[in-house]
């Protein structure tokens, strides 16, 4: 598994990938949907995945002393690696806005813990989503994402909204109000738990499905 | 000498084609050509013996062992070749050496520099800056790298200059020297076969046709050649009859060969061998 992580990074991994991690600074951005940070998280783990489908990758593990389950869980480790990189990198952003940015996000939810475990919760369904329907032939990388998208905009979009429409949120979420930091800090925990449950959810479904894939 | 590979009963169903039981072995210490025209199977062989596809039915035993039960030890124990490297076309050869080497604990580093001399391949060249015979090549200097046991070669020979494919028939003897190594290797070049493998097995549409030692396998048939005109009966007798402005030809069995006369009754090769047999 190690060096199939290895070679993931080395030969697979598109440079994009990394460069994505620098739009962690639009968390700087006085007003904006904050989610979209992490959406390029994502978009930088499909880049990888074409340009390892490009590489005809497949092709060359297929000739390597491994598991098929064990290709499908070294790819699931990068993408998490890479996500959570992209965490710890916008959490300074996200401390820098609330000094420098007193008035607060009009566009959507504060860079508050609440967001990160929503966005944690985002990228979990596009884990689910993305691994299981890619692994399907291991080929189709487009119509995984298109899926997963889809999925994840209309997270964005519910939870953006709801920010908006619904007081309680907008008043016990959207602040950083110490009398609602416990709420917050909770769901923060639970869109971690989410987000590793629903990643692991994927990487079942597309090791049973790789190891039915002919190469 | 142990048996290093068999299969048998290999079986896989496709909508146009299917494998129909497949069947045969192969010793430590020799070479076996896997001969059979395009298409005849010989790839889809190779990709249901290592589960690269799922075959309906079939055992395969390397060194021994059950490959289904103990493929991810198994693996490690050969040295896999299919065509050329057409994987990673940007990254350096030295690159893809570096990455490749992690995964096998037998990794010679020595082997690995004297095959990429022998080749004449440059570490620092990229994939896609080689020829497809510089391709194949690298592609073996990878499989031959890591003290593999069995080496299950698909047309390596391909696109290989004579010069460089005379080169590699030498290698390959040289591989199986020791007596505890063996080379499978599919080609459809009937002449690199002669002049290297001690066992041939040939496969059409699907089915093994003759699996055996290369003597035994010329012995199997008589090429029968004259001028002139041959009667039904003559000629329903010949395998891959073909008659053209200068004469006749055709396979025949030994036991038909005795009616036709002497000066008719040649030795066939293998291309001639395969020629007759897949025009029946």
């Amino acid at each position: 598994m190690r060096q199939l992580l290895y070679k993931d990074f080395r030969l697979t991994a598109h440079p994009i990938m990394y460069a994505f991690g620098g739009l962690t600074a639009m968390l700087l951005i006085p007003s904006y949907p904050y989610y979209v940070v992490f959406f390029y998280a994502c978009l930088g783990i499909f880049f990888t995945f074409i340009n390892g489908r490009e590489a005809r990758d497949v092709d060359y593990t297929a000739l390597l002393p491994v598991r098929k389950r064990d290709v499908v869980s070294a790819r699931c480790v990068m993408m998490v690696l890479v996500q959570i990189a992209y965490v710890a990198l916008s959490v300074p952003f996200a401390l820098l806005n609330r000094h420098f940015n007193p008035t607060g996000n009009q566009a959507g939810i504060e860079a508050n813990a609440a967001f990160f475990g929503l966005s944690f919760l985002m990228m979990g369904i596009f884990n689910q989503i993305f691994l299981a329907e890619f692994y399907r032939d291991a080929y189709r990388a487009g119509r995984a994402f298109v899926l997963a998208c889809a999925a994840i905009s209309a997270f964005m979009l519910l939870c953006e909204t709801s920010v908006h429409a619904i007081p309680w949120i907008k008043s016990h979420l959207d602040n950083f109000d110490m009398a609602h930091l416990p709420l917050r800090l909770g769901i923060l925990g639970a869109g971690i738990a989410l987000y590793s449950g629903l990643t692991l959810w994927g990487k079942n479904i597309a090791s049973r499905r790789f190891e039915r894939a002919e190469l | 000498m142990g048996e290093i590979l068999r299969v048998s009963g290999l079986q896989k169903q496709y909508s146009g084609f299917a494998l129909k039981n497949v069947s045969f072995s192969l010793e430590e210490g020799y070479i076996m050509g896997f001969i059979g025209r395009n298409g005849a199977g010989k790839t889809t062989t190779i990709k249901a013996m290592l589960n690269m596809i799922h075959p309906d039915g079939g055992e395969i035993d390397v060194l021994g062992q059950n490959y289904q039960d103990n493929e991810l030890a198994l693996r490690g124990q050969i040295g896999l070749v299919m065509g050329g490297v057409d994987y990673y076309p940007h990254k350096k050869l030295g690159t893809i050496a570096e990455v490749t080497r992690r995964f096998y604990s037998q990794w010679d580093d020595q082997v690995f520099a004297d095959c990429m001399r022998r080749f004449d391949l440059d570490p620092a060249k990229r994939i896609s800056q080689l020829s497809q015979g510089m391709r194949v090549k690298f592609a073996l200097a990878l499989a031959l790298s890591h003290n593999a046991r069995l080496l299950i070669l698909d047309e390596p020979t391909s696109g290989l200059d004579p010069v460089s494919r005379d080169d590699l028939l030498e290698l390959f003897q040289s591989v199986i020297e020791d007596g505890r190594r063996s080379i499978l290797f599919s080609t459809h070049i009937t002449s690199d076969l002669e002049k290297c493998a001690d066992y041939i097995t040939y496969i059409k549409g699907g089915s093994i046709l003759k699996s055996g030692d290369r003597e035994s396998f010329f012995r199997e048939w008589v090429l029968i050649k004259g001028s002139g005109n041959l009667g039904n009966a003559a000629r329903q007798s010949l395998i891959g009859y073909h008659a053209n402005a200068f004469g006749y030809s055709g396979l025949a069995l030994p036991k038909d060969a005795e009616r036709f006369p002497p000066e008719c009754r040649h030795q066939p090769n293998l291309e001639e061998i395969m020629i007759h047999m897949e025009r029946e």
